[in-house]
Protein backbone atom coordinates (compact mmCIF):
# COMPACT_ATOMS: atom_id res chain seq x y z
CA UNK A 1 0.00 0.00 0.00
CA UNK A 2 1.42 2.75 -1.11
CA UNK A 3 -1.10 5.44 -1.26
CA UNK A 4 -2.51 7.50 1.02
CA UNK A 5 -5.43 6.06 3.38
CA UNK A 6 -8.93 8.77 3.02
CA UNK A 7 -10.84 6.51 5.42
CA UNK A 8 -10.62 3.87 7.97
CA UNK A 9 -13.58 1.88 8.18
CA UNK A 10 -13.88 0.50 11.57
CA UNK A 11 -16.86 -2.66 11.48
CA UNK A 12 -16.66 -6.15 12.37
CA UNK A 13 -19.86 -7.04 10.35
CA UNK A 14 -18.85 -8.64 7.09
CA UNK A 15 -22.25 -7.65 5.22
CA UNK A 16 -22.31 -3.60 6.76
CA UNK A 17 -18.53 -3.85 5.43
CA UNK A 18 -19.36 -4.80 1.85
CA UNK A 19 -22.63 -1.80 2.12
CA UNK A 20 -20.20 1.25 3.02
CA UNK A 21 -18.10 0.16 0.66
CA UNK A 22 -20.64 -0.01 -1.95
CA UNK A 23 -21.60 3.60 -0.92
CA UNK A 24 -17.96 5.11 -0.41
CA UNK A 25 -17.19 3.90 -4.07
CA UNK A 26 -19.54 5.93 -5.59
CA UNK A 27 -17.45 8.57 -4.18
CA UNK A 28 -13.99 7.36 -5.34
CA UNK A 29 -13.24 6.68 -2.17
CA UNK A 30 -13.44 3.22 -1.81
CA UNK A 31 -10.21 2.32 -3.07
CA UNK A 32 -8.73 4.10 -0.27
CA UNK A 33 -10.22 2.82 2.37
CA UNK A 34 -8.93 0.57 4.86
CA UNK A 35 -11.20 -1.73 6.82
CA UNK A 36 -10.65 -2.96 10.16
CA UNK A 37 -12.43 -5.07 12.10
CA UNK A 38 -12.76 -3.61 15.76
CA UNK A 39 -10.95 -0.52 18.09
CA UNK A 40 -8.27 -2.21 18.69
CA UNK A 41 -7.25 -3.06 15.57
CA UNK A 42 -8.19 0.64 14.74
CA UNK A 43 -5.74 2.07 17.54
CA UNK A 44 -2.95 -0.26 15.80
CA UNK A 45 -3.64 1.02 12.59
CA UNK A 46 -3.48 4.81 13.72
CA UNK A 47 -0.24 3.69 15.70
CA UNK A 48 0.95 1.66 12.24
CA UNK A 49 1.96 -0.53 14.64
CA UNK A 50 1.44 -4.87 15.31
CA UNK A 51 -0.22 -5.64 11.56
CA UNK A 52 -0.02 -1.74 9.95
CA UNK A 53 3.65 -1.49 11.14
CA UNK A 54 4.34 -1.41 7.39
CA UNK A 55 1.55 0.79 6.70
CA UNK A 56 1.61 3.95 4.54
CA UNK A 57 2.76 7.19 6.79
CA UNK A 58 0.00 9.56 7.35
CA UNK A 59 -3.33 10.04 9.00
CA UNK A 60 -6.80 8.62 7.65
CA UNK A 61 -8.74 12.10 6.06
CA UNK A 62 -12.22 10.68 7.85
CA UNK A 63 -12.98 7.58 10.49
CA UNK A 64 -16.18 5.71 10.48
CA UNK A 65 -16.81 3.92 13.13
CA UNK A 66 -19.17 1.45 14.13
CA UNK A 67 -19.87 1.50 18.27
CA UNK A 68 -20.47 -1.97 19.02
CA UNK A 69 -17.86 -4.12 18.24
CA UNK A 70 -15.76 -7.28 19.93
CA UNK A 71 -13.40 -6.44 22.00
CA UNK A 72 -12.31 -2.45 21.71
CA UNK A 73 -15.44 -1.19 21.10
CA UNK A 74 -16.69 2.36 19.72
CA UNK A 75 -16.61 4.05 22.76
CA UNK A 76 -12.96 2.55 23.99
CA UNK A 77 -11.50 3.69 20.83
CA UNK A 78 -12.39 7.42 20.90
CA UNK A 79 -11.65 7.61 25.19
CA UNK A 80 -8.42 6.47 23.77
CA UNK A 81 -7.72 8.58 20.28
CA UNK A 82 -9.54 11.73 21.75
CA UNK A 83 -7.42 12.34 24.09
CA UNK A 84 -4.18 11.65 21.66
CA UNK A 85 -3.25 14.88 19.89
CA UNK A 86 -2.04 13.71 17.51
CA UNK A 87 -5.35 11.59 16.70
CA UNK A 88 -7.83 13.72 18.68
CA UNK A 89 -8.80 16.22 15.05
CA UNK A 90 -9.42 12.99 12.72
CA UNK A 91 -12.87 13.37 11.95
CA UNK A 92 -15.21 11.03 13.36
CA UNK A 93 -17.97 9.68 11.61
CA UNK A 94 -20.37 6.89 14.15
CA UNK A 95 -22.24 4.88 11.84
CA UNK A 96 -24.14 2.77 13.92
CA UNK A 97 -27.69 0.66 14.54
CA UNK A 98 -28.15 1.90 17.92
CA UNK A 99 -30.34 5.07 18.02
CA UNK A 100 -30.86 5.26 21.52
CA UNK A 101 -30.51 8.41 23.01
CA UNK A 102 -28.03 7.69 25.90
CA UNK A 103 -25.70 5.91 22.75
CA UNK A 104 -26.02 9.29 21.28
CA UNK A 105 -24.99 11.39 24.01
CA UNK A 106 -21.88 9.70 24.86
CA UNK A 107 -20.58 9.28 21.43
CA UNK A 108 -20.92 13.06 21.35
CA UNK A 109 -19.44 13.33 24.86
CA UNK A 110 -16.69 11.65 23.41
CA UNK A 111 -15.97 13.98 20.67
CA UNK A 112 -17.45 12.41 17.28
CA UNK A 113 -18.12 14.76 14.77
CA UNK A 114 -21.36 13.58 13.59
CA UNK A 115 -23.45 10.10 14.34
CA UNK A 116 -25.63 8.65 11.68
CA UNK A 117 -27.61 5.44 12.24
CA UNK A 118 -27.59 3.06 10.02
CA UNK A 119 -31.29 2.66 8.47
CA UNK A 120 -32.95 -0.15 7.35
CA UNK A 121 -33.79 1.73 4.13
CA UNK A 122 -30.60 1.59 1.61
CA UNK A 123 -31.46 4.74 0.35
CA UNK A 124 -31.43 6.56 3.35
CA UNK A 125 -28.47 4.90 4.43
CA UNK A 126 -26.13 5.64 1.00
CA UNK A 127 -27.77 9.48 1.58
CA UNK A 128 -26.63 9.74 5.13
CA UNK A 129 -23.02 7.87 5.02
CA UNK A 130 -22.46 9.25 1.35
CA UNK A 131 -23.04 13.17 2.60
CA UNK A 132 -21.58 12.87 6.09
CA UNK A 133 -18.06 11.50 4.72
CA UNK A 134 -17.70 13.79 2.11
CA UNK A 135 -18.23 16.35 4.26
CA UNK A 136 -15.83 15.45 6.65
CA UNK A 137 -12.81 14.65 4.27
CA UNK A 138 -13.64 18.43 2.75
CA UNK A 139 -13.46 20.30 6.09
CA UNK A 140 -10.33 17.43 6.48
CA UNK A 141 -8.78 17.78 2.99
CA UNK A 142 -5.14 19.17 4.88
CA UNK A 143 -4.93 16.12 7.11
CA UNK A 144 -3.84 18.02 10.25
CA UNK A 145 -3.05 15.49 12.47
CA UNK A 146 -1.29 13.74 10.04
CA UNK A 147 0.79 16.92 8.92
CA UNK A 148 2.04 17.71 12.16
CA UNK A 149 3.30 13.78 12.96
CA UNK A 150 5.38 14.85 10.08
CA UNK A 151 6.86 17.96 10.89
CA UNK A 152 7.36 16.91 14.71
CA UNK B 1 -66.30 -18.54 83.91
CA UNK B 2 -63.33 -18.47 81.78
CA UNK B 3 -61.22 -21.81 82.11
CA UNK B 4 -57.51 -20.49 84.38
CA UNK B 5 -54.87 -21.97 82.71
CA UNK B 6 -53.50 -24.89 85.24
CA UNK B 7 -50.31 -23.99 87.15
CA UNK B 8 -47.96 -26.23 89.06
CA UNK B 9 -47.80 -25.80 92.92
CA UNK B 10 -45.13 -27.51 94.60
CA UNK B 11 -46.03 -28.72 98.16
CA UNK B 12 -42.81 -29.64 100.25
CA UNK B 13 -43.13 -31.39 103.85
CA UNK B 14 -41.70 -34.35 105.31
CA UNK B 15 -44.65 -35.67 106.64
CA UNK B 16 -46.94 -37.33 104.49
CA UNK B 17 -49.90 -35.88 106.47
CA UNK B 18 -48.86 -32.66 106.13
CA UNK B 19 -48.68 -32.98 102.62
CA UNK B 20 -52.15 -33.97 102.43
CA UNK B 21 -53.32 -31.54 104.54
CA UNK B 22 -52.34 -28.84 102.14
CA UNK B 23 -53.92 -30.53 99.20
CA UNK B 24 -57.38 -30.81 100.46
CA UNK B 25 -56.94 -26.98 101.08
CA UNK B 26 -55.31 -25.83 97.50
CA UNK B 27 -57.61 -28.56 95.60
CA UNK B 28 -58.67 -26.23 92.83
CA UNK B 29 -59.23 -26.99 88.77
CA UNK B 30 -56.28 -24.31 88.52
CA UNK B 31 -53.80 -25.87 90.25
CA UNK B 32 -51.81 -28.85 89.78
CA UNK B 33 -50.43 -29.66 93.06
CA UNK B 34 -47.22 -31.95 93.11
CA UNK B 35 -45.52 -33.67 96.24
CA UNK B 36 -42.37 -33.32 97.61
CA UNK B 37 -41.35 -35.47 100.68
CA UNK B 38 -38.29 -33.55 101.47
CA UNK B 39 -35.64 -31.37 99.81
CA UNK B 40 -33.98 -33.87 97.19
CA UNK B 41 -37.52 -34.76 95.80
CA UNK B 42 -38.66 -30.62 95.61
CA UNK B 43 -35.28 -30.41 93.69
CA UNK B 44 -36.12 -32.94 90.95
CA UNK B 45 -39.59 -31.81 90.78
CA UNK B 46 -38.34 -27.93 90.44
CA UNK B 47 -36.08 -29.68 87.42
CA UNK B 48 -39.00 -30.93 85.65
CA UNK B 49 -41.60 -28.54 85.46
CA UNK B 50 -42.48 -24.39 85.87
CA UNK B 51 -43.74 -23.76 89.27
CA UNK B 52 -46.04 -20.92 90.25
CA UNK B 53 -45.41 -21.11 93.77
CA UNK B 54 -43.55 -23.52 96.67
CA UNK B 55 -45.18 -24.08 99.81
CA UNK B 56 -42.47 -25.45 101.86
CA UNK B 57 -42.45 -26.53 105.94
CA UNK B 58 -39.37 -24.68 107.45
CA UNK B 59 -38.70 -27.62 109.53
CA UNK B 60 -37.27 -30.33 108.21
CA UNK B 61 -35.01 -33.41 108.54
CA UNK B 62 -31.92 -33.64 106.53
CA UNK B 63 -31.82 -30.86 104.27
CA UNK B 64 -34.02 -28.08 105.87
CA UNK B 65 -36.44 -25.48 104.19
CA UNK B 66 -33.96 -23.21 104.70
CA UNK B 67 -31.36 -24.64 103.00
CA UNK B 68 -33.32 -26.03 100.10
CA UNK B 69 -34.55 -22.46 99.63
CA UNK B 70 -31.02 -21.19 99.35
CA UNK B 71 -30.59 -23.84 96.62
CA UNK B 72 -33.58 -22.42 95.00
CA UNK B 73 -32.67 -18.93 95.08
CA UNK B 74 -29.29 -20.24 94.20
CA UNK B 75 -30.33 -21.42 90.66
CA UNK B 76 -31.19 -19.62 87.71
CA UNK B 77 -34.09 -21.71 86.71
CA UNK B 78 -35.87 -21.35 89.83
CA UNK B 79 -34.64 -18.47 91.30
CA UNK B 80 -37.29 -16.30 91.02
CA UNK B 81 -40.18 -18.45 91.66
CA UNK B 82 -42.13 -17.36 95.36
CA UNK B 83 -41.45 -19.45 98.68
CA UNK B 84 -44.05 -19.37 100.94
CA UNK B 85 -42.68 -20.46 104.35
CA UNK B 86 -44.63 -22.11 106.78
CA UNK B 87 -43.65 -22.45 110.27
CA UNK B 88 -44.41 -23.53 113.81
CA UNK B 89 -45.54 -20.89 116.32
CA UNK B 90 -42.90 -18.50 117.72
CA UNK B 91 -40.14 -20.09 115.41
CA UNK B 92 -37.36 -17.57 114.77
CA UNK B 93 -35.94 -18.93 111.45
CA UNK B 94 -38.49 -16.70 109.94
CA UNK B 95 -35.66 -13.94 109.78
CA UNK B 96 -33.50 -16.51 108.32
CA UNK B 97 -35.83 -17.73 105.73
CA UNK B 98 -36.36 -14.21 104.49
CA UNK B 99 -32.54 -13.85 103.72
CA UNK B 100 -32.96 -17.17 102.13
CA UNK B 101 -35.22 -15.32 100.01
CA UNK B 102 -38.73 -16.63 101.19
CA UNK B 103 -41.39 -14.32 99.98
CA UNK B 104 -43.70 -14.96 102.83
CA UNK B 105 -44.58 -16.62 106.25
CA UNK B 106 -47.61 -18.55 107.24
CA UNK B 107 -47.59 -20.16 111.20
CA UNK B 108 -48.71 -22.85 111.97
CA UNK B 109 -51.74 -23.92 112.24
CA UNK B 110 -52.33 -22.61 109.01
CA UNK B 111 -55.58 -20.60 108.40
CA UNK B 112 -57.09 -22.62 104.98
CA UNK B 113 -58.56 -19.21 103.79
CA UNK B 114 -55.28 -17.06 104.32
CA UNK B 115 -52.67 -19.99 102.58
CA UNK B 116 -55.02 -20.24 99.83
CA UNK B 117 -55.48 -16.66 99.10
CA UNK B 118 -52.08 -16.10 99.23
CA UNK B 119 -51.00 -18.77 96.55
CA UNK B 120 -53.61 -17.35 94.30
CA UNK B 121 -52.30 -13.98 94.45
CA UNK B 122 -48.69 -15.97 93.40
CA UNK B 123 -51.06 -18.35 91.08
CA UNK B 124 -52.18 -15.54 89.23
CA UNK B 125 -49.08 -13.60 89.54
CA UNK B 126 -47.59 -16.21 87.76
CA UNK B 127 -49.82 -16.75 84.68
CA UNK B 128 -49.97 -12.83 84.15
CA UNK B 129 -46.13 -13.02 83.63
CA UNK B 130 -46.92 -15.90 81.47
CA UNK B 131 -49.53 -13.94 79.47
CA UNK B 132 -46.65 -11.51 79.24
CA UNK B 133 -43.94 -13.73 78.36
CA UNK B 134 -46.19 -15.22 75.46
CA UNK B 135 -46.75 -11.27 74.14
CA UNK B 136 -43.31 -10.93 74.26
CA UNK B 137 -42.63 -13.35 72.04
CA UNK B 138 -45.42 -13.12 69.64
CA UNK B 139 -44.00 -9.45 69.24
CA UNK B 140 -40.22 -10.67 68.97
CA UNK B 141 -42.18 -13.83 66.47
CA UNK B 142 -43.79 -10.68 64.56
CA UNK B 143 -40.87 -8.65 64.41
CA UNK B 144 -38.77 -11.15 63.02
CA UNK B 145 -41.68 -11.90 60.15
CA UNK B 146 -41.36 -8.23 59.15
CA UNK B 147 -37.47 -8.53 59.38
CA UNK B 148 -38.06 -11.36 57.05
CA UNK B 149 -40.89 -10.40 55.10
CA UNK B 150 -38.45 -6.94 54.21
CA UNK B 151 -35.47 -9.44 53.52
CA UNK B 152 -37.93 -10.86 50.95
CA UNK B 153 -39.02 -7.82 49.65
CA UNK B 154 -35.36 -6.31 48.89
CA UNK B 155 -34.51 -9.57 47.63
CA UNK B 156 -37.11 -9.36 44.90
CA UNK B 157 -36.67 -5.74 44.62
CA UNK B 158 -33.11 -7.19 43.55
CA UNK B 159 -34.32 -9.53 41.51
CA UNK B 160 -36.61 -6.82 39.41
CA UNK B 161 -33.93 -4.62 38.88
CA UNK B 162 -32.12 -7.59 37.74
CA UNK B 163 -34.29 -8.45 35.17
CA UNK B 164 -35.24 -4.99 34.15
CA UNK B 165 -31.72 -4.64 33.58
CA UNK B 166 -31.50 -7.52 31.62
CA UNK B 167 -35.11 -6.34 29.26
CA UNK B 168 -33.18 -3.37 28.88
CA UNK B 169 -29.75 -5.58 27.45
CA UNK B 170 -32.31 -7.27 25.34
CA UNK B 171 -34.18 -4.69 23.59
CA UNK B 172 -30.98 -2.94 22.89
CA UNK B 173 -29.31 -6.30 21.33
CA UNK B 174 -33.01 -6.50 19.37
CA UNK B 175 -32.43 -3.14 18.00
CA UNK B 176 -29.42 -3.64 17.17
CA UNK B 177 -28.35 -7.28 15.88
CA UNK B 178 -32.01 -7.99 14.24
CA UNK B 179 -31.52 -4.64 12.18
CA UNK B 180 -28.11 -5.73 10.93
CA UNK B 181 -29.13 -8.53 8.73
CA UNK B 182 -32.64 -6.55 7.66
CA UNK B 183 -30.54 -3.77 6.59
CA UNK B 184 -28.04 -5.94 5.06
CA UNK B 185 -31.00 -7.25 2.82
CA UNK B 186 -32.40 -4.38 1.79
CA UNK B 187 -29.07 -2.92 1.08
CA UNK B 188 -28.05 -5.34 -1.78
CA UNK B 189 -31.49 -6.14 -3.28
CA UNK B 190 -31.58 -2.33 -4.41
CA UNK B 191 -27.95 -2.80 -5.53
CA UNK B 192 -29.45 -6.16 -7.22
CA UNK B 193 -32.07 -4.03 -8.54
CA UNK B 194 -29.34 -1.04 -9.51
CA UNK B 195 -26.83 -3.81 -10.97
CA UNK B 196 -29.80 -5.27 -13.29
CA UNK B 197 -30.67 -1.56 -14.31
CA UNK B 198 -33.51 -2.50 -16.90
CA UNK B 199 -32.56 -6.23 -17.56
CA UNK B 200 -34.58 -7.45 -14.87
CA UNK B 201 -37.83 -9.74 -16.39
CA UNK B 202 -41.31 -8.09 -14.71
CA UNK B 203 -41.12 -11.31 -12.73
CA UNK B 204 -37.75 -10.07 -11.22
CA UNK B 205 -38.96 -6.72 -10.41
CA UNK B 206 -42.12 -8.16 -8.42
CA UNK B 207 -40.06 -10.32 -6.38
CA UNK B 208 -37.67 -7.42 -5.47
CA UNK B 209 -40.56 -5.13 -4.72
CA UNK B 210 -41.78 -8.23 -2.64
CA UNK B 211 -38.53 -8.58 -0.36
CA UNK B 212 -38.00 -5.02 -0.21
CA UNK B 213 -41.86 -4.69 1.06
CA UNK B 214 -41.38 -8.07 3.31
CA UNK B 215 -37.92 -6.06 4.93
CA UNK B 216 -39.61 -2.76 5.84
CA UNK B 217 -42.57 -5.01 7.40
CA UNK B 218 -39.59 -6.50 9.57
CA UNK B 219 -38.22 -3.05 9.69
CA UNK B 220 -41.65 -1.75 11.42
CA UNK B 221 -42.20 -4.64 13.71
CA UNK B 222 -39.23 -4.31 15.12
CA UNK B 223 -39.28 -0.31 15.59
CA UNK B 224 -43.00 -1.04 17.21
CA UNK B 225 -41.57 -3.77 19.12
CA UNK B 226 -39.07 -1.64 20.48
CA UNK B 227 -41.09 1.36 21.16
CA UNK B 228 -43.55 -0.58 23.18
CA UNK B 229 -41.03 -2.15 25.39
CA UNK B 230 -40.13 1.43 26.31
CA UNK B 231 -43.68 2.27 26.94
CA UNK B 232 -43.43 -0.13 29.92
CA UNK B 233 -39.98 0.65 31.22
CA UNK B 234 -39.12 4.33 30.63
CA UNK B 235 -39.88 6.65 33.68
CA UNK B 236 -43.19 8.09 33.98
CA UNK B 237 -42.67 12.28 34.68
CA UNK B 238 -46.03 13.28 35.60
CA UNK B 239 -47.11 17.16 34.74
CA UNK B 240 -50.51 18.37 34.56
CA UNK B 241 -51.62 17.95 30.94
CA UNK B 242 -54.04 20.49 28.53
CA UNK B 243 -55.30 17.30 26.65
CA UNK B 244 -57.28 20.00 24.34
CA UNK B 245 -54.06 21.38 23.13
CA UNK B 246 -52.26 17.75 23.39
CA UNK B 247 -54.66 16.51 20.79
CA UNK B 248 -54.51 20.16 18.75
CA UNK B 249 -50.81 19.05 18.40
CA UNK B 250 -51.98 15.79 17.51
CA UNK B 251 -54.01 16.72 14.56
CA UNK B 252 -51.32 18.99 13.47
CA UNK B 253 -49.14 16.13 12.69
CA UNK B 254 -51.66 14.10 11.38
CA UNK B 255 -52.36 16.85 8.45
CA UNK B 256 -50.68 15.14 6.00
CA UNK B 257 -52.37 11.83 6.06
CA UNK B 258 -55.73 14.23 5.52
CA UNK B 259 -54.87 15.31 2.05
CA UNK B 260 -57.44 14.28 -0.36
CA UNK B 261 -60.04 13.33 2.20
CA UNK B 262 -62.75 15.03 4.09
CA UNK B 263 -62.90 14.38 7.19
CA UNK B 264 -65.40 15.85 9.80
CA UNK B 265 -63.83 16.74 13.30
CA UNK B 266 -65.94 17.25 16.31
CA UNK B 267 -63.82 17.70 19.58
CA UNK B 268 -65.99 18.35 22.85
CA UNK B 269 -64.22 19.79 26.13
CA UNK B 270 -61.28 17.61 27.22
CA UNK B 271 -60.10 17.75 31.21
CA UNK B 272 -56.72 18.80 32.05
CA UNK B 273 -54.96 15.52 34.13
CA UNK B 274 -52.23 14.56 35.59
CA UNK B 275 -49.70 12.45 33.34
CA UNK B 276 -46.81 11.87 31.21
CA UNK B 277 -47.44 14.40 28.11
CA UNK B 278 -45.22 12.27 26.28
CA UNK B 279 -47.07 8.98 26.57
CA UNK B 280 -50.48 10.34 26.59
CA UNK B 281 -49.36 12.26 23.03
CA UNK B 282 -48.54 9.19 21.47
CA UNK B 283 -51.99 7.35 23.07
CA UNK B 284 -53.63 10.06 21.14
CA UNK B 285 -51.60 9.49 17.80
CA UNK B 286 -52.56 6.00 17.95
CA UNK B 287 -56.36 6.67 18.41
CA UNK B 288 -56.55 9.05 15.90
CA UNK B 289 -54.18 7.13 13.63
CA UNK B 290 -56.90 4.25 13.64
CA UNK B 291 -59.57 6.32 13.32
CA UNK B 292 -58.27 8.28 10.24
CA UNK B 293 -57.42 4.58 8.72
CA UNK B 294 -60.53 2.83 9.63
CA UNK B 295 -62.37 5.80 8.22
CA UNK B 296 -60.99 5.36 4.67
CA UNK B 297 -63.40 3.52 2.55
CA UNK B 298 -66.08 6.33 4.04
CA UNK B 299 -66.89 9.47 1.68
CA UNK B 300 -66.80 11.35 4.96
CA UNK B 301 -65.46 10.39 7.91
CA UNK B 302 -66.67 11.70 11.23
CA UNK B 303 -64.14 11.36 14.17
CA UNK B 304 -65.27 12.59 17.45
CA UNK B 305 -63.09 13.60 20.42
CA UNK B 306 -64.87 14.09 23.87
CA UNK B 307 -64.84 13.72 27.72
CA UNK B 308 -67.29 12.88 30.30
CA UNK B 309 -66.69 12.73 33.79
CA UNK B 310 -66.96 9.52 36.18
CA UNK B 311 -66.94 8.78 39.32
CA UNK B 312 -63.29 9.27 40.56
CA UNK B 313 -61.94 9.32 36.69
CA UNK B 314 -62.35 11.17 33.67
CA UNK B 315 -63.51 9.01 30.70
CA UNK B 316 -62.34 10.25 27.54
CA UNK B 317 -63.30 8.78 24.41
CA UNK B 318 -62.53 8.88 20.26
CA UNK B 319 -65.29 7.95 18.11
CA UNK B 320 -64.90 7.22 14.30
CA UNK B 321 -68.21 6.43 11.83
CA UNK B 322 -65.49 3.43 9.81
CA UNK B 323 -65.41 -0.33 9.20
CA UNK B 324 -66.00 -0.80 12.93
CA UNK B 325 -65.23 -4.08 14.49
CA UNK B 326 -67.39 -6.86 15.84
CA UNK B 327 -67.44 -6.27 19.71
CA UNK B 328 -66.84 -10.04 20.89
CA UNK B 329 -62.85 -9.13 19.81
CA UNK B 330 -63.36 -6.09 22.12
CA UNK B 331 -60.54 -7.89 24.20
CA UNK B 332 -58.33 -8.85 21.56
CA UNK B 333 -57.89 -5.23 20.13
CA UNK B 334 -55.66 -4.16 22.79
CA UNK B 335 -52.99 -7.60 22.45
CA UNK B 336 -49.68 -7.00 21.23
CA UNK B 337 -49.65 -7.51 17.66
CA UNK B 338 -53.26 -8.29 17.51
CA UNK B 339 -55.09 -7.69 14.20
CA UNK B 340 -58.68 -7.71 13.16
CA UNK B 341 -58.12 -7.05 9.54
CA UNK B 342 -55.72 -8.11 7.20
CA UNK B 343 -52.72 -6.24 5.90
CA UNK B 344 -54.27 -5.25 2.81
CA UNK B 345 -57.25 -4.30 3.99
CA UNK B 346 -55.61 -1.80 6.64
CA UNK B 347 -51.66 -1.21 7.08
CA UNK B 348 -49.97 -1.74 10.40
CA UNK B 349 -48.67 -4.29 13.02
CA UNK B 350 -51.14 -3.74 15.96
CA UNK B 351 -48.76 -2.81 18.46
CA UNK B 352 -51.01 0.52 18.88
CA UNK B 353 -53.73 -0.10 21.04
CA UNK B 354 -51.40 -2.45 23.11
CA UNK B 355 -48.93 0.22 23.97
CA UNK B 356 -52.53 2.58 24.90
CA UNK B 357 -53.34 -0.44 27.33
CA UNK B 358 -49.80 -0.15 28.84
CA UNK B 359 -49.78 3.54 28.68
CA UNK B 360 -52.83 3.64 30.76
CA UNK B 361 -51.87 0.71 33.18
CA UNK B 362 -49.02 2.95 33.87
CA UNK B 363 -51.25 5.68 34.16
CA UNK B 364 -53.70 3.76 36.74
CA UNK B 365 -56.28 4.27 33.88
CA UNK B 366 -58.47 1.93 32.18
CA UNK B 367 -58.80 1.27 28.33
CA UNK B 368 -61.67 -0.19 26.47
CA UNK B 369 -62.97 0.23 23.26
CA UNK B 370 -66.72 -0.74 21.82
CA UNK B 371 -67.39 -1.62 17.61
CA UNK B 372 -70.28 -2.14 15.24
CA UNK B 373 -69.46 -3.73 12.28
CA UNK B 374 -69.85 -1.36 9.66
CA UNK B 375 -70.78 1.75 11.74
CA UNK B 376 -68.11 2.72 13.95
CA UNK B 377 -65.71 2.25 16.42
CA UNK B 378 -65.33 3.91 20.02
CA UNK B 379 -61.78 3.93 21.93
CA UNK B 380 -62.73 4.59 25.54
CA UNK B 381 -59.97 5.49 28.25
CA UNK B 382 -59.82 6.54 31.88
CA UNK B 383 -57.78 8.46 33.95
CA UNK B 384 -57.95 9.27 37.83
CA UNK B 385 -59.07 12.23 38.62
CA UNK B 386 -57.06 15.22 39.42
CA UNK B 387 -56.55 15.49 43.54
CA UNK B 388 -57.20 19.34 43.05
CA UNK B 389 -60.87 20.52 42.84
CA UNK B 390 -60.15 23.47 40.25
CA UNK B 391 -60.10 21.18 37.77
CA UNK B 392 -63.00 19.81 35.26
CA UNK B 393 -64.56 19.41 32.33
CA UNK B 394 -65.14 23.12 30.85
Amino acid sequence: MNTCTEILLVEDDPGDVRLALEVLRELHMAERCVVVNDGEEAIDFLHARGAYSQRAPGMPRVIVLDLKMPRVDGFEFLEQIKVDPRFKLIPVVVLTSSREERDVQRAYGLGVNSYAVKSINFAEYRERLRTLVKYWADVNEQPVAAASLENG
Amino acid sequence: MSREQQVNILLVDDKTENLLALESILEAPGYRLVRALGGHDALLALLADDYAAIVLDVQMPGMTGIELAQIIRARKKTQHIPILFLTAHGDDSAVDGYEAGAVDFLTKPIQPAILRSKVAVFADLFRKSNALKAEVDERRLAQERIGQLNRELSDRVDQLAVANAELESFSYTVSHDLRAPLRQVSGFVALLREGLSGRETPQDAEYIDLIQGAVSRMGQLIEDLLRFSRVGRSEINRSVVNLSSLVEQVRETLAPSLTGRDVHWKIGPLPQVEGDAAMLRQVFASLLDNALKFTRPRPCAEIEIGARNGLDEHIIFVRDNGVGFDSRHADKLFGVFQRLHTGTEFEGTGIGLASVRRIMARHNGRSWAHGVPGVGTTVYFSLPVLASSDEHVH
